[in-house]
């Protein structure tokens, strides 16, 4: 079982990731905007975070730059969750220091795959 | 010293005399050259000359004019200033001068006052004696004078003296000629100097719009990156607000789908939800930018109608009132006391202030207050609609105030969801103003709230439309006014329309409404729906909303694949049987009610058959409730609404309110005589013109008869009048109400030739009884049934249409349109002279032959028509004589080759 902290700002949004991610028994902490997210990471040194990139206030780059700035959270894999996907969406956020980046609509699957995958690099990085 | 020694002498001493004076002169010579060819002012220069020929001749005096720049100059020597002064002026240039100026002469005279050419000296002018003059020429242009007065001494000038102040006066004529020309050099240069300067200003000028023109250009190209940047910006906003919902639906319905996950039947609910309401959220984003797409390229219709501002506001915010109440604010409305009913698109000022006032709910905090307030104002003499929305909420900054109407922008943060919404509320808003030539503005302080405000051009709505939206209210109101209303005799001509309702509450009130507008109306089951679609053509189905919305969709496309049902119009229908609400064809606007007024336009507009001829109303006025019962019993079932009123001043009110078109009326009743009620509504000039029918039991005194004679149609004795009676003289008044007496024209919207008789006998006799005059004018198509056989039955008739809508546009009220035969037509024209009549016929005639007529396709065709015109008084007042006056006239104007008017019988 792994702590994953998942921020959005659009809450039908958050309650699928949660729910989906609970299928697999992560303990999920739910985060409303950059602000929280930043601080339950902080608080809870999560196994993996999941940004929405677009959120009111402190934005996904943003709370990712506070995560990586603080050395207790530095090394925690964070995942950036889009809506956007236009062209060199992905480029950008990896630039920006995103350890991967899921788009969304996605597939529960999908999702759950590709969380996998980063906590199995994350347990191995 | 010998004599000789001594001439000798002498003679050295004059030799070195004289050598003396030509060193002196030839000094005075160089010295002249010298200073002419300084750089000094020539003023300064022609002095000294003059002094130098002074000094060497001896002169008393020296003198020297000449011209400079157009003007005489004169430098005077040996004269004192105050002598100068006293002269005034410089010499004139005659006389003796005029020798040397005018002829160019060499002067030298030893006695002025002896010369023939002497004129005199001026005033206070000095005694001169000698005179050695020379002219200042050059290359025979005589430029001015130098000449010398009175040798010191005594004594005249010589030929050394002459030979100098030839010299002088040649060096001075050079270097004024040189200075001259110096000057006009300079001129020049400074001439060109000034060109280059020019040139150089228009350069640099030139230079200034070349740089304005590039920085306009750059400024271009910004606006075109923003535009693109903004393109995707807004591709990839759009793209985001499409995938945020999406992705609810993907996953919760994955989740529900998954077979691994287990989950319990609430849980499963609340994600259907979910998908439910991310489905809606996709739904409304889909028709915002359809909305918004429509607009941008300039397909977004406006349909306005005439809709109260206040209702419109009343509706948005009974549907926002859950929003407001759970926030705990209070929203203030404040009217306008002229709140007049508007023409103006209702769906989309409904969209503005849903906007406006949700958006002002969510940006405003719990307990904050809104007020929502509109007033018309005169601009440019046209009515505005001014509405705005006023917040205590968190505000918008300064630099934000434009952006919030552009799509996607949710000031804090750029795109922010945190208070929901599309994001192209206010972006629609704006442009929906704009292609209606309103607009929007903002005013806010952040932390204090902020103020939207739109205008809305917008035509007021005429009182007599206010009146007629009025009349549901006002029956209520009419406590002493009973009023029966029963379906018009069920006919198969009447245009029906079928009701298809659960509620059957409501499906009645509709079916009153209705009938109250002509129409006939049926509720039935849906199972009923085809058989009785088949059993009466209905032209409109309305479908009353069922409990459950979802079975809507089931209910039209049932109606629409059904071959009974399809050719008709759908309608929904909602609210309750107190505010029954109608909505056209789509699902989305079922909530938008109509008024009745509204309502019925709409039907008229399904409604192939046209106008509706109105049910006929009748007002009974009379204290007796038997004869009240009695009057109802014997119209009942005659498709007559009846009013029954028990008192005089009721039934003068619900006359005013109602405009019955008849009047029964009693003459003895209390409060108020029949009489007085008579005298009454002809005062009203609304109610003027209801014909009245007396009713009575009384025995008329022969005044009576003549003062009821004038002012009412017929007198009936009660007691002694049977129902046949009664109903003889309905029908007689029937001639109003032509559509329930069979007298309209079958095709066109006009009346038919068993109409006119009975109105031109109508016509006549009132003619022989009051003298009122009327004209006929009669006209037939020219070609008719050519044009008929060219393009066949369907666009003959087109024509004929065309045509008759053509005469409308023309005619007064009053006037009747009736088609006498296939393509022939008569108007009867009361209360004219045969001049007007002629006036009518020539319009009419104008109007036709300019009219293009529709054929097949987009072709156009062309008409004319041969006219007549008769006037009751040019015969024996009789109708049928009169009818084949006209006739003969309308063939007369056949023969002479159509297309023109006949109006008098052949001399």
């Amino acid at each position: 079982m792994s702590c994953i902290v998942v921020a959005d700002d659009e809450a039908l949004n958050l309650e699928l990731a949660r729910d989906v991610l609970k299928l697999d028994g992560h303990r999920v902490l739910t985060a409303a905007d950059g602000e929280q997210a930043v601080a339950l990471t902080i608080a809870e040194r999560p196994d993996l975070v999941l940004l929405d990139v677009r959120m009111p206030g402190l934005d996904g780059p943003a709370a990712l730059a506070r995560i990586r700035a603080d050395a207790r959270t530095r090394d925690i894999p964070v995942v950036a969750l889009t809506a956007c996907a236009m062209l060199g969406e992905e480029e950008q956020l990896l630039a920006e220091g995103f350890d991967g980046y899921i788009s969304k609509p996605f597939e529960i699957d999908a999702l759950r795959a590709r969380v996998r995958d980063m906590l199995e690099a994350g347990r191995h990085g | 010293m010998p004599k000789d020694g001594a001439s000798a002498l002498s003679s050295a001493e004059a030799l070195h005399a004289r050598l003396r004076r030509q060193v002196r002169r030839e000094q005075a010579i160089a010295e002249a050259m010298f200073t002419l060819s300084s750089a000094e002012d020539q003023a300064t220069m022609l002095k000294r000359v003059a002094g130098l020929a002074q000094r060497v001749t001896q002169a008393r005096y020296a003198m020297l004019a000449w011209m400079e720049e157009g003007e005489l100059r004169f430098v005077s020597l040996g004269m004192s200033q105050r002598t100068i002064d006293a002269i005034g002026r410089p010499p004139e240039g005659k006389g003796l001068l005029g020798l040397i100026w005018r002829e160019g002469r060499v002067v030298r005279i030893d006695e002025i006052g002896a010369h023939e050419a002497f004129s005199g000296f001026p005033e206070h002018h000095p005694p001169m004696r000698c005179l050695l003059g020379a002219p200042i020429e050059f290359a025979g242009q005589i430029m001015g004078a130098l000449y010398l007065c009175d040798k010191r001494g005594g004594g005249c000038f010589d030929g050394d003296d002459e030979g100098l102040v030839r010299i002088l006066a040649a060096a001075c004529a050079m270097a004024l000629s040189n200075l001259q020309k110096l000057e006009r050099l300079r001129q020049a240069s400074e001439e060109r100097v000034r060109h280059m300067q020019e040139h150089a200003r228009e350069i640099e000028r030139a230079n200034r719009l070349l740089r304005n023109r590039e920085i306009e250009l750059e400024l271009m190209n910004e606006a075109l990156r923003q535009a693109n940047e903004a393109k995707s910006q807004f591709l990839a906003n759009t793209s985001h607000e499409l995938r945020t919902p999406l992705n609810a639906i993907i996953g919760f319905s994955d989740l529900l789908l998954s077979p691994r996950a287990s989950i319990d039947e609430r849980r499963q609910r609340t994600y259907l939800e979910h998908i439910n309401q991310a489905g809606k959220q996709l739904l409304e984003l889909i028709n915002g930018l359809l909305d918004l797409s429509k607009i941008e390229s300039g397909m977004m219709e406006i349909h306005e109608e005439a809709c109260s501002v206040g209702m419109v506001l009343d509706e948005v915010l009974t549907q926002l009132k859950p929003m407001a109440e759970r926030k705990a604010q209070r929203i203030a409305v404040r009217r306008p006391d002229d709140d007049h009913a508007l023409y103006l698109d209702a769906v989309k000022l409904r969209q503005v202030w849903m906007q406006l006032i949700g958006n002002a709910i969510k940006f405003t905090p719990e307990g904050g207050e809104i007020v929502a307030g509109y007033g018309l104002l005169e601009r440019n003499g046209e009515t505005v609609l001014e509405g705005y929305v006023r917040d205590n909420g968190i505000g918008i900054a300064k630099e934000d105030l434009e952006r919030i109407f552009e799509p996607f922008v949710q000031v804090d943060g750029g795109l922010a969801r945190s208070y929901g919404g599309t994001g192209l509320g206010l972006a629609l808003v704006r442009r929906m103003l704009e292609i209606q030539g309103g607009d929007i503005e903002v005013e806010s302080v952040p932390g204090e709230g902020s103020r939207f405000t739109f205008s809305l051009p917008a035509r007021p709505v005429r009182a007599l439309d206010v009146a007629a939206q009025a009349p549901a209210v006002a029956d209520e109101a009419d406590a002493g006014v009973q009023v029966v209303e029963e379906a018009a005799d069920a006919s198969d001509v009447l245009p029906h329309i079928l009701i298809v309702d659960d509620d059957h509450a409501r499906a009645a009130r509709v079916v009153e409404i209705l009938e109250r507008e002509s129409y006939t109306a049926s509720i039935c089951a849906l199972d009923e729906v085809e058989r009785m679609a088949a059993e009466r053509a209905p032209f409109l189905i309305m479908v009353g909303l069922p409990k459950d919305p979802a079975d809507v969709y089931r209910r039209m496309s049932r109606l629409r694949n059904s071959k009974a049902t399809r050719g008709a119009s759908l309608v929904l229908l909602g609210g309750d049987a107190q505010a029954p609400r109608f909505s056209l064809g789509t699902v989305d606007t079922v909530d938008k009610r109509l008024t009745r007024t509204e309502l019925v336009d709409m039907i008229a507009r399904h409604d192939r058959f046209g106008a509706r001829p109105r049910v006929m109303t009748i007002l009974v006025i009379d204290d007796d409730a038997c004869v009240r019962e009695y009057i109802k019993e014997a119209l009942h079932g005659q498709g007559y609404r009846i009013l029954l009123a028990a008192r005089g001043k009721d039934g003068l009110r619900a006359a005013i309110e109602h405009e019955p078109d008849l009047i029964i009326l009693d003459l003895m009743m209390p409060d108020m005589s029949g009489f007085d009620v008579v005298d009454a509504l002809k005062r009203h000039p609304t109610a003027r013109d209801i014909p009245v029918i007396v009713f009575t039991a009384k025995d008329l005194t022969r005044a009576e008869v003549m003062r009821l004679g004038r002012e009412v149609e017929q007198v009936l004795s009660k007691g002694t009048t049977s129902r046949e009676e009664l109903l003889r003289e309905l029908r007689t008044l029937e001639m109003m109400y032509p559509a329930q007496a069979r007298l309209m024209d079958s095709v066109l919207r006009c009346y038919n030739p068993r109409y006119l008789r009975r109105r031109l006998k109508q016509e006549c006799s009132r003619t022989e009884r009051y003298g009122q005059q009327f004209a006929l004018v009669g006209w037939r198509l020219d070609g008719y049934e050519a044009y008929m056989r060219r393009h066949g039955m369907r666009w003959a008739v087109a024509a004929l249409k065309d045509m008759v809508e053509i005469v409308y546009a023309i005619i007064r009220k009053g006037d009747v349109l009736v088609r006498s035969e296939e393509a022939g037509f008569v108007l009867v024209l009361p209360g004219i002279s045969l001049e007007e009549a002629r006036r009518v016929a020539e319009k009419v005639r104008l109007r036709i032959r300019l009219h293009r007529f529709p054929l097949a396709g987009q072709a156009k065709g062309c008409l004319t028509a041969s006219f007549g015109c008769v006037h009751v008084r040019e015969g024996e007042v009789d109708s049928e004589a009169m009818l084949a006056r006209l006739q003969q006239r309308v063939q007369r104007a056949v023969a002479a080759g159509g297309d023109c008017c006949v109006s008098e019988d052949q001399s």
